[in-house]
């Protein structure tokens, strides 16, 4: 008896969670059907769910037609970005976290509270200002790479987050290490750069994927300091897509071109996810760290 | 072990002040931090005096040289102002419909996942990708699914009631925008797992034996450990929804509009007022009292949450204190 009830309840179990899964999976899957219909398909009532016939031609044209999008433009763009400051944001956070986490000092609690302030000021509300200030500078009318400047400044004193991740990781390393390397003559920087920082490794990764991923993601920084060529994939597929015989003179293509370039822009990230998940639950896991 | 003293007591002595100066773990600490404390400074405290400084003046964007001080007046403009008060309880709104439901998703989810049961991996994958998906595509993607004539929530709502055509977007965007929100709500989900996962299985046992039910061992042990996660987590959602907007303004791009700074009506929230205010009508002035006010309004709630943590957050370090005054 008790051996069919429990068998009733993993039966249910499951077909709740696959229902559920398939919820979840549902908004990308509609991406997909979307990106394969013709665009005067969506303007018929009502819509079929699938195409009658799939336009694989628009992954093609997305990609290879320079009349249609200046894609792989875009997309050098945002890895410029996201690469340059995943790389400065790691350096220069693990620096930050070094010193608080293995330096006695006046004072550094107070500093720390800062740290810890900093990650709960919102975004937005230094983005405004260092806009502003940036502008007056000069420093967003600069020729490419120079204009994402911005995104280096920014990335160079580390990010709250990351320090935080950084101190906890290297606070648990053993006194002894730095001890070994004062003994063999080993300045602080070289300590910290060749003996801790390749000990860092899980804590280097975690912070490069998230790094990364947020700065791929980020779409308000890019809609306030980049102008035209410079522009990254995430506003071009809004804004800039352009259909070779199709005429609009609106500022959007049509639906199903922005879900191809949608789709081509989600997945680096997918892959990203699936090649380095157990960093990024970890990561989770462990400090919070959250998009 | 007799070497490494050898080694101690052998290592050169630092001569001269320079030389001690340098060797103080002090200064190590500062130049360890110098770079973080010199951006501190500059990018974060100097601009957001230079903002505050600013919104009490006519500041257009370009004319710096040119602009005058006037008073509070941008201050009593924004308390007076319809759209301000509007923009506001649109936010709020939008807060109080995403996070509570967010928050409760994820902790369902959590839950669920944290019993044992076949493909656990894949669960957690599919309920977790959607946080992978950038911002501007799940808005895209939402954009698709909301639309009112070719959106798919219409489609399946046209089975049960034939020819629905409701304006999701237009006439419930906040509702819209709480959508996208609670579909995100993996990386909370993993928080609480983690939570969850670390809460020792005697601990459940124990109360069992003690012939609590499946409920009461959630309500007084399970829950009570997952209160420090669940502040977190309110604590950061609270501030990642007041200043919400990239998604409204995303959602709002359609082909009438010719710039994202242009929010419609029912897409209207504060930072998204105050960002239309500044980059689409030029008053940075105005638009940067309105963001002082979001700080202000961000850290008294931070404060206020924080204050009533005590009453309802288990901290354990506290409650082993006291039981050892106890004994």
């Amino acid at each position: 008896m008790k051996r069919v009830n429990s068998f009733r309840r993993t039966l249910f179990l499951t077909l709740f969670m696959i229902l559920l899964t398939l919820i979840f999976l549902f908004p990308l899957f509609w991406m997909v059907v979307t990106a394969l219909k013709r665009p005067e398909e969506l303007a018929t009532y009502p819509i079929s769910i699938f195409p009658p016939q799939a336009q694989w031609i628009h992954f093609q044209q997305v990609l290879f037609t320079n009349e249609v999008t200046d894609f792989f433009g875009g997309l050098r763009n945002t890895l410029t970005i996201s690469l340059s400051t995943t790389v400065i944001v790691a350096i220069s956070s693990a620096l930050a976290g070094f010193g608080f986490a293995r330096y006695k000092a006046r004072g550094k609690n107070f500093f720390f509270g800062i740290v810890l302030a900093t990650m709960m000021v919102p975004l937005i509300i230094m983005q405004i200002p260092q806009y502003i200030i940036f502008s007056q500078l000069g420093i967003l009318s600069l020729p490419w790479p120079l204009c994402y400047m911005p995104w280096w400044l920014t990335a160079a004193p580390g990010w709250a987050i990351f320090i935080f991740y950084y101190r906890q990781f290297f606070a648990s390393l053993p006194k002894e290490l730095e001890d070994a390397a004062v003994i063999d003559g080993c300045g602080r920087l070289r300590t910290f750069w060749q003996i801790f920082m390749p000990l860092a490794g899980p804590a280097v990764t975690t912070t490069c994927i998230f790094a990364f991923q947020w700065t791929y993601s980020d779409y308000v920084q890019p809609l306030l300091y980049l102008i035209d060529e410079n522009q990254v994939l995430a506003v071009k597929m809004l804004m800039d897509v352009k259909i070779p015989g199709v005429k609009w003179n609106l500022p959007l293509p049509p639906i199903p071109y922005q879900m191809t370039v949608g789709i081509f822009y989600m997945v680096p990230l997918v892959f990203l996810f699936f090649a380095a998940q157990r960093y990024f639950m970890q990561g989770i896991a462990t400090t919070g760290l959250k998009s | 072990m007799a070497e490494v003293i050898t080694a101690t007591t052998i290592k050169p002595k630092p001569t001269g002040w320079f030389r001690k100066w340098l060797n103080r773990p002090g200064t190590a600490f500062f130049g360890f931090i110098s770079l973080w404390l010199a951006g501190i400074i500059l990018l974060q405290i100097f601009p957001l005096t230079t903002a505050l400084v600013l919104s009490f003046t006519n500041f257009n964007g370009f004319n710096l040289e040119a602009a005058s001080f006037i008073g509070w007046s941008n201050y009593a403009e924004a308390f007076k102002s319809p759209d301000a008060w509007f923009s506001m309880g649109q936010t709020l709104l939008y807060c109080f419909l995403s996070i509570p439901l967010s928050i409760l998703l994820a902790l369902g989810l959590a839950i669920l996942l944290n019993q044992k049961m076949a493909g656990r991996g894949i669960y957690r994958t599919a309920f977790y990708l959607p946080t992978m998906v950038p911002i501007g595509a799940t808005a895209l993607i939402f954009k698709a699914i909301l639309d009112s004539n070719t959106g798919f929530l219409n489609l399946f709502i046209s089975i049960f009631r034939p020819g629905t055509v409701i304006n999701w977007i237009t006439d419930y965007g906040i509702f819209c925008l709480a959508l996208m929100s609670i579909w995100a709500c993996g990386a909370r989900m993993v928080i609480f797992l983690a939570g969850l996962q670390g809460i020792p299985e005697e601990y459940h046992e124990a109360a069992m034996i003690d012939g609590a039910n499946k409920w009461q061992v959630f309500r007084h042990v399970t829950w009570p450990l997952l209160t420090p996660i669940t502040y977190f987590q309110c604590m950061l959602a609270i501030i990642e929804g007041l200043q919400m907007f990239i998604q409204a303004a995303v959602l709002n791009q359609s082909r009438e509009t010719t710039t994202i700074w242009n929010p419609s009506h029912s897409l209207l929230v504060y930072p998204g007022y105050a960002l239309q205010q500044m980059m689409s009508s030029q008053r940075f002035g105005y638009g940067l009292a309105l963001i002082w006010i979001l700080f202000i309004i961000v850290l008294i709630i931070s404060l206020t949450i924080s204050k009533t943590s005590k009453y309802w957050v288990y901290y354990a370090v506290e409650q082993e204190g006291g039981a050892k005054k106890n004994e």
